[in-house]
């Protein structure tokens, strides 16, 4: 068990950030938006006007509340560029959501595994595989996290 | 309740056969604390105006902490040369996504298309 824990420490941090993807998706079901998914495309429209860069600099201070990753200025920018961005987004973060859903998954088998004494010395395969797993889709947030929200924070 | 493996009393620190390298705990403890340092880093720097540079060592420190997570987390450090020369030729597949897309990307607009003048 505690080399479980200690191969779930590092990425519970990223999972403690990918709370934001998560709210993301909640926030966007409730905000009034249209979100279709058609071939792995993510489109978005807006129910009202078409003005996405009001829903989406709205739908934006929303998800934040505030915090240091409150974009400062997106009035103004190019709505097909907001829109791409967007598209990007949610597939890249979705995809990575579906993967740590799936890890969870596996962890918990072998947490109970684990609990009854399956693993030893000489058999401790599934451990070291579900690590590898893990760790692959850590490296995965260590890349997606500056190139999704740190890009242009300084403007 | 502690049950006597056979093996264990033949393990030595590279007894591969049957446990495979042993990480001890501090190390581990020691990469996340970095890997923590460093997402504090990455996330100051992003606020401070650099240009064109602030990808740049975004990204660089990603491939750092990255490397942190290849090396000790998935136990390449300590892993056989076949395994780092496949890991090797699977990011060199990945590479060439990356920079044949990117060229695309870069390269756009520095000719006009057909019948477009």
């Amino acid at each position: 068990v505690t080399l479980l824990l200690t191969l779930a420490a590092a990425p519970l941090f990223d999972a403690l950030v990918d709370g934001f993807s998560v709210d993301d998706t909640a926030t966007w079901a409730h905000s009034g938006a249209n979100v279709s998914v058609s071939g792995g495309v993510v489109t978005v429209n807006s129910t009202t006007n078409g003005d996405y860069e009001g829903y989406v600099t709205t739908r934006l201070r929303r998800i934040a509340g505030g915090t240091v990753f409150t974009p400062e200025d997106w009035d103004g920018a190019d709505p097909q560029h907001v829109e791409l961005f967007y598209s990007l987004y949610f597939v890249m973060t979705g995809l990575h959501a579906l993967h740590m859903v799936i890890g969870i998954g596996i962890l918990s088998v072998l947490v109970v595994m684990a609990l009854r004494g399956r693993f030893g010395p000489s058999y401790f395969t599934p451990v070291e595989l579900t690590g590898l797993y893990w760790h692959f889709v850590d490296i995965i947030w260590i890349l997606l996290f500056p190139l999704l929200y740190l890009v242009e924070r300084h403007s | 309740v502690t049950t006597h493996v056979g093996t264990a009393e033949h393990d030595t620190p590279h007894g591969d056969e049957a446990v495979g390298h042993v990480v001890p705990l501090p190390i581990y403890f020691a990469v996340f604390v970095t890997l923590l340092v460093f997402t504090g880093v990455t996330a100051a720097v992003a606020f401070v105006d650099l240009g064109h540079l602030n990808i740049a060592v975004a990204l660089t420190i990603a491939i750092i902490k990255a490397s942190l997570v290849l090396l000790y987390f998935m136990h390449l450090r300590y892993s056989s040369r076949l395994t780092l020369l496949f890991v090797g030729i699977a990011f060199f597949w990945l590479g060439t996504m990356i920079v044949l897309t990117m060229s695309d990307v870069v390269s756009r607009g520095w000719f006009g298309a057909a019948g477009l003048g």
